[in-house]
């Protein structure tokens, strides 16, 4: 009971906060799907975080941390009964999905089976493996033992003399594990292994509901199908590492982006979140601090490119106001408890400006890329190859190719990808195991986002198929 | 404009085939993987050391010895059981060094020679029968 207590308060939470800020003033199951999945990631990444807050403030005492999130959830509960009290009448029509033609029934069929299939592979994995893959037992779930187990010595956990579990890692996840231990009042395996799925759940769900919000149902469905027929998607997600939960947030970032630009006008708050989701990459992996700055300024570029700067200094000001409770978190975080980052300390030496001027080091992360960006996915077949031919075959949508913010979304993913190969080359580990044992993983962050991008830049199959296309809307790639 | 729909029908049909094919795939792996259904290792591991913690102190730094290197996670067989030690362990931290006051011994089922803990000043405190030791540092 108090395990599926644990695993609902967070997307309540999150619900209730996202309906306070939904531009829509429709009713609350207007957009449900898309607010659920936003709220699952949303919430649990807010729970983490009050968690952290919670041990720093009074462990090792555990008691009250329930009565904290019920309070929480309860004082956001009334605030959106009495704000939906007063609304009144609707001054923003409800969202609603760009286009939404009848789907044949085909394209969900083949969903649901996929979802139901990737269930199955979550199930079986967890009972082959209930402590997940190599660095979940070694990174992630040993954290959250030392935050559970740890008692007034939680902090033991960013010791240097674990400096080979990267103890300056960000705490969402093990923050998220303990958490539910705490709430269970013991360790189980069920509560990381659950952690992972319902990201997993999560980044299929939102990508599939804003795909169908921006741009129609079968839309939607094809990149949630393209997504679960990703086997490594499935793969990482039932290794209980912290690549799934950032991925989401990327996706959620970049999502809330695209939601503002196309659906809303007279205000923000998809910023306010966007901002919240950004933050809360950073609170999931280091790697999250340089999506954080990339997002930032390839927003500015692209508005400063269209003479928008005011527009980007509007939106930034949201952008931040949702951003700063959760960086305010990571700050007090980085500078009071994680020792440094291996990484960064190595950075300036001697030996890491030897291996930037190492051209074979280029040529050698070059050549890994390349074949990892060609076979990337352990599909049934390049999944990479199915997409240029899917957008050879249906072309590009003429409306969306162009705007600001799907342009400044190609930038930040792009920027992520030149980060990631220059962490490579001054990476202080040998560099073929690296990239051998972590490119992958660092290619399906990204993953989800790119989906969202690829199914709002090709044409739908409606469009495709109409039978007297307008000029411009049929440009093929 | 019968090309164009082929052409979009054709890109929708292989997009799906990609998928099923991709998932079934992956399920019949995960289905029919011949070690399946075996009980889980680390599981199995930690559960050597369930004696151990018992008489360790709740938190603080032990030392670690074992007959395998575990300087290189890539190629010393030792280092995967090292961490899994520090994981059944935690919150107590576990450094590979023998210059603690309590250390422990991790030598799976090899049969142990005693040079190897009397070589580093080590006094055995306790054996527990599977691979698992703990001894204390003559000179604290």
């Amino acid at each position: 009971m108090s395990l599926i207590l644990s695993f609902l308060v967070p997307p309540l939470i999150g619900f209730l906060l996202i309906s306070l800020l939904w531009p829509s003033q429709g009713p609350l199951r207007s957009q449900l799907l898309i607010k659920s999945f936003l709220a699952l990631g949303l919430g649990l990444g807010i729970s983490s975080c009050i968690f952290f807050l919670w041990s720093v403030a009074f462990y090792p005492s555990r008691a009250g941390f329930a009565a904290v999130e019920a309070a929480l959830l309860i004082g956001l509960a009334v605030i959106l009964s009495y704000v939906i009290r007063t609304r009144g009448g609707s001054a923003n029509p409800p969202l609603g999905p760009i286009a939404n033609p009848r789907t044949h029934w085909i394209l969900p069929g083949c969903f649901y089976t996929s979802l139901v299939a990737a269930a199955i592979a979550f199930v079986l994995s967890f009972i082959r493996n209930p402590h997940g893959g190599w660095d979940a037992w070694a990174i992630w779930n040993m954290r959250a033992r030392f935050i559970f187990r740890g008692g007034d010595h939680w902090t033991d956990a960013f010791s240097g003399l674990l400096s080979w579990s990267h103890p300056d890692y960000p705490l969402l996840v093990p923050a998220l594990i303990a958490r539910g231990w705490v709430y269970v009042g013991q360790e189980t395996v069920v509560v990381p292994a659950l952690v992972s799925m319902l990201f997993a759940l999560a980044t299929v769900g939102l990508l599939s509901s804003s795909v169908t919000v921006l741009r129609g149902k079968s839309q939607g469905l094809l990149a949630g199908l393209t997504l679960l027929g990703t086997p490594l998607f499935i793969e990482q997600g039932t290794s209980q590492l912290a690549d799934i939960p950032l991925s989401f947030f990327f996706l959620a970032t970049i999502a809330l982006f695209r939601l503002q630009e196309k659906l809303v006008e007279n205000n923000r708050r998809f910023l306010f979140l966007a901002g919240m989701a950004a933050g809360l990459s950073a609170w999931t992996k280091n790697e999250g601090l340089l999506f954080l700055g990339s997002i930032m300024v390839t927003h500015l570029m692209v508005r400063v490119c269209v003479r928008e700067w005011k527009v980007y200094l509007r939106q930034m000001l949201v952008f931040a106001t949702g951003l700063a409770p959760v960086l305010t978190i990571i700050l007090y975080y980085k500078t009071q408890l994680a020792p440094p980052n291996d990484l960064l300390s190595s950075l300036g030496s001697e030996t890491s400006l030897a291996r930037l001027a190492d051209l074979s080091r280029y040529w050698l992360v070059g050549k890994v890329f390349a074949a990892e960006m060609a076979q990337f996915g352990k599909g049934f077949f390049s999944v990479t190859f199915l997409l240029a031919s899917y957008l050879f075959l249906l072309g590009r949508n003429g409306e969306e190719k162009e705007t600001p913010d799907i342009v400044a979304a190609l930038m930040t993913l792009g920027t992520l990808l030149v980060g990631y190969f220059f962490a490579y080359i001054i990476i202080p580990y040998e560099l073929l195991w690296s990239l051998s044992t972590s490119l992958s993983r660092l290619f399906l962050q990204l993953w989800p986002s790119l989906l969202l991008v690829f199914f709002l830049v090709v044409n739908t199959p409606e469009q495709a198929m109409k039978p007297h296309p307008p000029p411009g809307k049929h440009s093929r790639a | 404009m019968r090309v164009h729909h082929l052409a979009a029908k054709t890109g929708v049909v292989l997009l799906i085939l990609f998928a099923l094919l991709s998932n079934l795939h992956w399920l019949l792996q995960a289905a029919f993987d011949p070690d399946f259904p075996r009980s889980d290792r680390i599981s199995q591991y930690e559960r050597r050391f369930e004696g151990l913690k018992k008489i360790l102190p709740p938190h603080g730094v032990v030392g670690y010895l074992s007959h395998r290197q575990a300087q290189d996670m890539r190629f010393d067989a030792g280092t995967a059981e090292f961490y899994l030690t520090q994981y059944a362990l935690a919150p107590l931290i576990v450094i590979y060094s023998s210059e603690r006051e309590f250390v422990i011994g991790n030598f799976g089922a090899s049969r142990v020679d005693p040079e190897i803990f009397t070589d580093h000043n080590l006094m055995q405190l306790r054996d527990f029968g599977n691979g698992v030791m703990l001894f204390r540092h003559k000179t604290p």
